[in-house]
C-alpha cells in the first residue's frame, strides 16, 4: 500500500527546506512568501512504509486568492492525502496556527511540525509541546529543517501515526453561543443536503458555506434552499457575537489560538535585539534604502562581469583556442582523421560550445549573488520598497520579485507570478518578465562590450540593465492601460527576517542553475553547433565551400538579413545568431563563434567587421528585449493560458525590440558616422 | 476615530473593526488583523508607501489606502 502525505503551511515557513531534508532531494529553497508555486513529489526517506511525501505551495488559510494557493487547497480536498504534516514557523506562530485550525476541519490526521526552534530557542523562549497536543489535538514535534534536527523523530512519528491513525476528538475552538449554531448547521446540512458536496470533509463544507466561499458556492447550483439557510445561520451569527461572520470566524480562531499559546509558551529570558535586526534598520532606512539597493545591483554586476571576467574570459579563450584546438588538430591529424572530421570538431563542437562555456565563472558569481538576494530575505524588502513605483505602472511591488528572479533565467521567473492574486497584474508581470535580461544573454554583451567598448565596460552593460527596467516601467505602463487593463489588485506582503544565507542552500542554488546551463551546452548547442557547422561548410550541392558566404546558412542568413538592414545589422552572420538564439540564447554567441572562427585575426577581429560600435549596441538591445528563447516562450504561453494574449505578446516583445534598436541605430550612426 | 494610516513608526494602538468589503477583508483577516490585536507601525517604505506593521510576532506590509481601511482604538 503507497500512503500519500501532505506537507502543508504557511509560505516561506520552510516547507520545501524539510521536504529536501525528509526525501533527500535537492527542490529549490528561498527566502520569499510563494518560492513553491507547483506541487511536487517525493519518496519518504528511511522508513519502513512505502510513503509519497507531497509539497504544496504555502498557503495562510484554505480560503485561496491565488493560482499556487488554490493548488494546496484542491490537493487537500481532492486527493485526500492519508497524512498531513503541518509545518508550523514557530518563530511566527500565531499566524502558522491559524492554518492547522482550519486544517484540523479537514478530518484528516495531522502531525503539527513546529520549525525553526532553533530561533524560538535563541529568543529565550520555551514551547511546551504537551500542551499544545492538549488544546489542538494533534500531536506536535519540535524541528529545525534548517539545521536537520528532530528529522528522524518526525519520520518515526509519520510511519507510525500512518500505520496505526488515531481517531481524534475534534476541540471545540469556537465559544459555546457559536459552537451550538454551527452544530444546528451542521444537523441542517447533513439532513437536508447531505447530497450537496459530500466528499467533502463536513466540518470543512459547513464553515465555508457559512463563509460564502466562492468556490465551495459555485458548486452547489442554485440551491435556493440552502442559500436561504446559509442566510438565516449568518444572521444568527451576526447577533450573537455582534461582528459580522467573517471578523467573527477569523476572531474566535485567533483567540483560541492565543489562549493555547498562552499555555504552552515560557520566556526563559528577555530578548534582546540582534544583529539582523539592526542590519534591516540600516538596510531599510528610509533614505538609504534606495540608493543602498542600486549598489547593491551595481556590485553585483561590477564583480561579476569586469573583475570576474578579467582574469577568466582571456584564459579560458587561451585555453580553448592555444591548446585545445591545436592539440586535438595535431592528434587526430596524427591518427589520421579526415580533415573534414577534425573541422567538424573543432570549429563545429570546440567553438560553438567553447564559446558558451566561456562565461561559466561570470554566471557562476552571478548567480551566487542572486541566490544571496533571494536566501536572505531582501526581495520581500524590495517589492516593499518599490511597490510605490510599480503601483504607478501598472504593477505590484510582488511584480519585482519574478523579474529579481528571471536575472537569472526567465523560466522561473515567469513561474513565479503565480504569488500574484490578481489575474491582470500576473497576466502583465509575465509578459514583462522576459525584459529582464537572463543570465543565457549575459555573455553577448560582455563579449559585445569587450570588443566594441573595452573602456566601459561595466557601464555599457549597466546601461543594458537599466534600459531594460525602463522598459519594463514603460511597458507597464501602456499594457495595464491597454491590452491588460483592470483593477488593482490589494498588495499585503509579509516581510520574513533576515537571516544569513546558508552556504549550502547558495551551493544548492547556483550549482543548479550551472547545471541547466551546462546540460545545454552539452546538448542542444553541441548538436545545434555541428549542424550549423555542416551548413555552413556545404553548398547545396554538397560541397565544401571555399568562403562562408556560399554556404547553405548563409543563403538562408540572406534570405532573413534584409529585415535587419535598417537596424544595422542586415547581414546573414547576425540573422542566422538571432534565428539560433530562438532555440537557446547563448546560441548567439556559439552561431557567431562558429561562423567567424575561420576568419584572419581571430573572432574579435571577424567581429569588428561585421559590426560597427553602433550596430553592435543595437544589436545587444535587439537580443535584450525580443522574444525570449523556446523554453521561455512555452512557460510564457503556459501562464497567459489563452493565444491571443500569448501573440499579442510576442508581438509586442518583437515589435518593441524591433522599434528600440531602430532608433538606436538610426540616431547613433547619425552620431557617431 | 483613527485608523491605522494615522500612526507614525514607533506607535501602536489596537484593532476595532476593518471597514471594506470582499477579498481584502478576508485577508487581512487571515493575516491576524482582527478586532482586538495590537498592531505597531515599524516603517514606511521609501517613497512613503507602502508602510510595514509589526502584529502577532511578524512583519507584515501593506498600503496605506488598505491600512486606511483599518479603524484603530
Amino acid at each position: 500500500m503507497k500512503y500519500k502525505v501532505a506537507l502543508v503551511g504557511n509560505p516561506n515557513s520552510g516547507k520545501t527546506t524539510l521536504f529536501n531534508c525528509l526525501t533527500g532531494s535537492n527542490l529549490y529553497v528561498g527566502n520569499w512568501p510563494g518560492v513553491t508555486v507547483e506541487k511536487k513529489e517525493g519518496d519518504l526517506k528511511n522508513t519502513s512504509e512505502n510513503i509519497t511525501l507531497v509539497d504544496l505551495p504555502g498557503i495562510y488559510s484554505l480560503a485561496p486568492y491565488s493560482m499556487d494557493e488554490i493548488v494546496s487547497r484542491n490537493y487537500l480536498l481532492e486527493d485526500k492525502p492519508d497524512l498531513i504534516i503541518n509545518i508550523i514557523d514557530a518563530s511566527n506562530i500565531e499566524r502558522n496556527l491559524y492554518l492547522s485550525t482550519q486544517l484540523m476541519e479537514l478530518d484528516c490526521p495531522m502531525i503539527g511540525a513546529l520549525n525553526m526552534m532553533d530561533v524560538v530557542e535563541k529568543k529565550g523562549i520555551s514551547l511546551d509541546i504537551k500542551s499544545l497536543e492538549n488544546s489542538f489535538g494533534f500531536p506536535f514535534i519540535e524541528i529545525s529543517a534548517q539545521k536537520e534536527t528532530g528529522i528522524d523523530e518526525l519520520i518515526q512519528m509519520v510511519t507510525e501515526n500512518i500505520k496505526h491513525p488515531k481517531k481524534r476528538e475534534m476541540p471545540k475552538i469556537s465559544p459555546p453561543e457559536i459552537t451550538a449554531i454551527l452544530k444546528e448547521f451542521d444537523e441542517l446540512v447533513q439532513g437536508k443536503y447531505a447530497h450537496i458536496l459530500e466528499h467533502y470533509p463536513m466540518a470543512f463544507r459547513s464553515i465555508k458555506l457559512i463563509e460564502k466561499d466562492e468556490e465551495v458556492l459555485s458548486k452547489i447550483h442554485e440551491s435556493f434552499g440552502l442559500l436561504a439557510d446559509i442566510y438565516e445561520t449568518r444572521k444568527k451569527i451576526e447577533s450573537v457575537s455582534g461582528h459580522d461572520v467573517d471578523s467573527t470566524i477569523a476572531d474566535y480562531r485567533y483567540r483560541f489560538i492565543t489562549r493555547s499559546i498562552e499555555n504552552a509558551t515560557k520566556i526563559v529570558r528577555e530578548n534582546t535585539i540582534d544583529f539582523q535586526e539592526k542590519l534591516d534598520k540600516v538596510l531599510m532606512n528610509r533614505y538609504a534604502a534606495l540608493p543602498i539597493f542600486f549598489l547593491f545591483m551595481f556590485i553585483i554586476y561590477y564583480v561579476s562581469i569586469t573583475l570576474v571576467g578579467a582574469v577568466t574570459i582571456g584564459a579560458i579563450e587561451w585555453f580553448i583556442n592555444e591548446v585545445l584546438i591545436v592539440n586535438v588538430a595535431q592528434v587526430l591529424g596524427n591518427l589520421g582523421a579526415a580533415s573534414w572530421l577534425i573541422s567538424m570538431i573543432n570549429d563545429g563542437v570546440i567553438t560553438g560550445v567553447g564559446a558558451v562555456l566561456t562565461f561559466v565563472p561570470q554566471l557562476i558569481v552571478l548567480f551566487i549573488f542572486i541566490s544571496i538576494l533571494e536566501d536572505s530575505g531582501y526581495m520581500a524588502r524590495v517589492a516593499f520598497m518599490m511597490d510605490r513605483v510599480f503601483r504607478r505602472f501598472g504593477l505590484s511591488g510582488k511584480s519585482f520579485i519574478p523579474m529579481v528572479v528571471g536575472l537569472g533565467c526567465s523560466v522561473p521567473g515567469i513561474m513565479a507570478t503565480r504569488t500574484l492574486e490578481n489575474e491582470r497584474e500576473r497576466k502583465l508581470t509575465a509578459v514583462l518578465t522576459p525584459f529582464i535580461s537572463c543570465g543565457a544573454k549575459m555573455p553577448i554583451y560582455v563579449l559585445m562590450a569587450s570588443v566594441f567598448f573595452t573602456a566601459n565596460q561595466t557601464f555599457l552593460v549597466f546601461s543594458l540593465y537599466i534600459i531594460s527596467l525602463f522598459t519594463v516601467f514603460v511597458s507597464g505602463f501602456i499594457l495595464s492601460k491597454t491590452w491588460f487593463k483592470g483593477a488593482d489588485s490589494g498588495y499585503l506582503l509579509e516581510i520574513p527576517p533576515l537571516r544569513l544565507p546558508k552556504l549550502k542552500n547558495t551551493v544548492t542554488q547556483v550549482w543548479q542553475r550551472i547545471k541547466e546551463f551546462l546540460i545545454r551546452a552539452g546538448t542542444i548547442i553541441f548538436a545545434a553547433s555541428v549542424v550549423l557547422w555542416f551548413l555552413q561548410s556545404y553548398t547545396f550541392g554538397f560541397q565544401p565551400v571555399q568562403s562562408a558566404d556560399q554556404s547553405m546558412l548563409a543563403s538562408f542568413g540572406k534570405v532573413i538579413a534584409p529585415i535587419f538592414i535598417p537596424l544595422g545589422f542586415g547581414n546573414w552572420v547576425a540573422s542566422v545568431a538571432l534565428l539560433t538564439g530562438v532555440a537557446a540564447k547563448e546560441m548567439i554567441i556559439s552561431t557567431m563563434s562558429v561562423l567567424l572562427s575561420g576568419a584572419n585575426g581571430g573572432f574579435p577581429a571577424a567581429l569588428s567587421q561585421v559590426f560597427t560600435p553602433v550596430s553592435a549596441y543595437s544589436f545587444v538591445i535587439f537580443v535584450l528585449l525580443a522574444s525570449p528563447c523556446m523554453a521561455a516562450l512555452a512557460t510564457m504561453k503556459k501562464e497567459l493560458g489563452n493565444w491571443k494574449d500569448f501573440i499579442f505578446a510576442l508581438a509586442y516583445q518583437l515589435g518593441l525590440a524591433y522599434g528600440v534598436a531602430l532608433i538606436i541605430y538610426q540616431v547613433g550612426s547619425r552620431i557617431f558616422g | 476615530m483613527f485608523t491605522l494610516k494615522d500612526l507614525r513608526p514607533g506607535q501602536k494602538a489596537c484593532v476595532d473593526s476593518i471597514v471594506v468589503e470582499g477579498i481584502m477583508r478576508r485577508k487581512l483577516m487571515d493575516m491576524g488583523v482582527t478586532p482586538g490585536v495590537e498592531i505597531e507601525v515599524n516603517k514606511t517604505a521609501p517613497f512613503g508607501d507602502p508602510i510595514e506593521v509589526r502584529l502577532r510576532g511578524y512583519a507584515l506590509s501593506l498600503r496605506k489606502k488598505d491600512a486606511q481601511n483599518i479603524i484603530m482604538i
